[in-house]
């Protein structure tokens, strides 16, 4: 091959992936899914200014015969990502780590959603604005690992929704 | 029993029906025996105060209490229970319509090493232009918090970060200062907003 078809095929390939990959993103952006672990309704809110935590939230569905473990989050735009949960007990908030995972008993599924289970994002490296998507590793003990891509909604937001529909409150 | 005995005995309990005089005087005088009077104010919360606002104006209970208020403590470091809370907030007090301005919502920072009056006005711009944060040194949060009933501590995280617990409960004040009441997380929109209402004098 000459030097200029292998410009040409570049630059043809280039165009096309420039064309398919941001469609492809719209789709599965949010969702993922993986032997039969699946995650969907997706969503990022990150808290902007100096504070730079964020919360992630979506639905967890586990539709083989076998018990699963989320043992761990991985993110390139933030320090880390810890899996926590939200409590409130005797009137005060206090946020648990779930240091054994979160698990998904077989056939079911967890929410995780505001004032409850989350994934806390510390030390968001990123400028991450309404609109951005922020990029996950989900690790399971029996699914392996799942990418997922995160809308990320404004910081009033309660659910993926408003994102693309412009729902409002 | 001879005289001389029960003439014993008798003084025996003069000197203990003094002895029960003395103390049940002492006890009394010191206010043992006083039973609360139960008072109109059923519930004293809130005190005198120094802070400063978002915007660095310093705020006392004078000025907080020209309006009724919605308060509820937090911090911007808290991703979760923190936003949806103000989230909740900005919604009902949407609702209020005409009415919004009848009731202010303030955010009392329960991390004043991390949330200064700047870091507070960009948090807060991100839920409503009509709310207001309070923050100051560790002695005035301190202050407040007692005089207000909140309760906070200081989580160390593994990483050398922190996280804080506090009191998850919104508590709601009359114009002037009256208590009110609380909303909290698991009671409806419509419950909530009553309690709004109710206390905006609505």
């Amino acid at each position: 091959m000459t030097m200029r078809t292998t410009l040409i095929a570049t630059l043809t390939a280039l165009t096309l992936l420039w064309i398919v990959l941001p469609s492809l993103a719209q789709e599965e952006s949010g969702a993922g899914k993986l032997d039969g672990v699946e995650i969907a309704g997706a969503w990022a809110r990150i808290v902007p200014g100096g504070a730079r935590t964020g919360a992630v939230y979506f639905t967890l569905r586990n539709g083989t015969a076998t018990d699963d473990v989320l043992l761990e989050v991985r993110t390139p735009a933030a320090q880390s990502a810890r899996l926590h949960e939200s409590v409130t007990k005797d009137g005060v908030a206090t946020m648990k780590e779930l240091s054994e995972g979160l698990t998904v008993l077989a056939q079911s599924e967890v929410v995780l959603k505001p004032g409850a289970a989350h994934i806390m994002l510390v030390g968001v490296t990123r400028t991450l604005k309404v609109g951005d998507v922020l990029p996950l590793q989900i690790v399971f003990r029996q699914a392996g690992t799942l990418d997922l891509q995160v809308p990320v909604v404004r910081l009033g937001a309660t659910g993926p929704a408003e994102q693309h529909h412009n729902h409002g409150n | 029993m001879g005289t001389r005995n029960l003439r014993k005995l008798r003084l025996a309990l003069w000197a203990a029906v003094a002895v029960a005089l003395t103390v049940t005087t002492w006890l009394s005088i010191h206010g043992v025996f006083d039973v609360p009077q139960p008072s109109r104010e059923a519930i004293a919360i809130g005190g005198p105060f120094t802070m400063v606002d978002h915007t660095g104006r310093t705020v006392t209970e004078n000025d907080l209490h020209q309006k009724a208020t919605a308060l509820f403590a937090g911090f911007t470091y808290c991703p979760d229970v923190c936003p949806t809370t103000l989230t909740r907030l900005a919604s009902l007090v949407e609702q209020l319509g005409d009415d919004a301005d009848k009731i202010q919502v303030v955010l009392f920072s329960v991390d004043p090493e991390r949330d200064t009056p700047e870091s507070l006005k960009t948090y807060l711009s991100n839920f409503s232009d009509r709310f207001i944060a309070l923050t100051g040194t560790a002695q005035q949060t301190a202050d407040f918090a007692k005089a207000y009933r909140i309760f906070y501590e200081k989580v160390p995280q593994d990483n050398g970060d922190y996280t804080m617990n506090h009191t998850a409960g919104v508590f709601l004040f009359r114009k002037g200062g009256e208590f009110q009441g609380t909303v909290d997380a698991h009671e409806n929109d419509d419950v909530a907003l009553r309690k709004l209402k109710m206390a905006a004098g609505l």
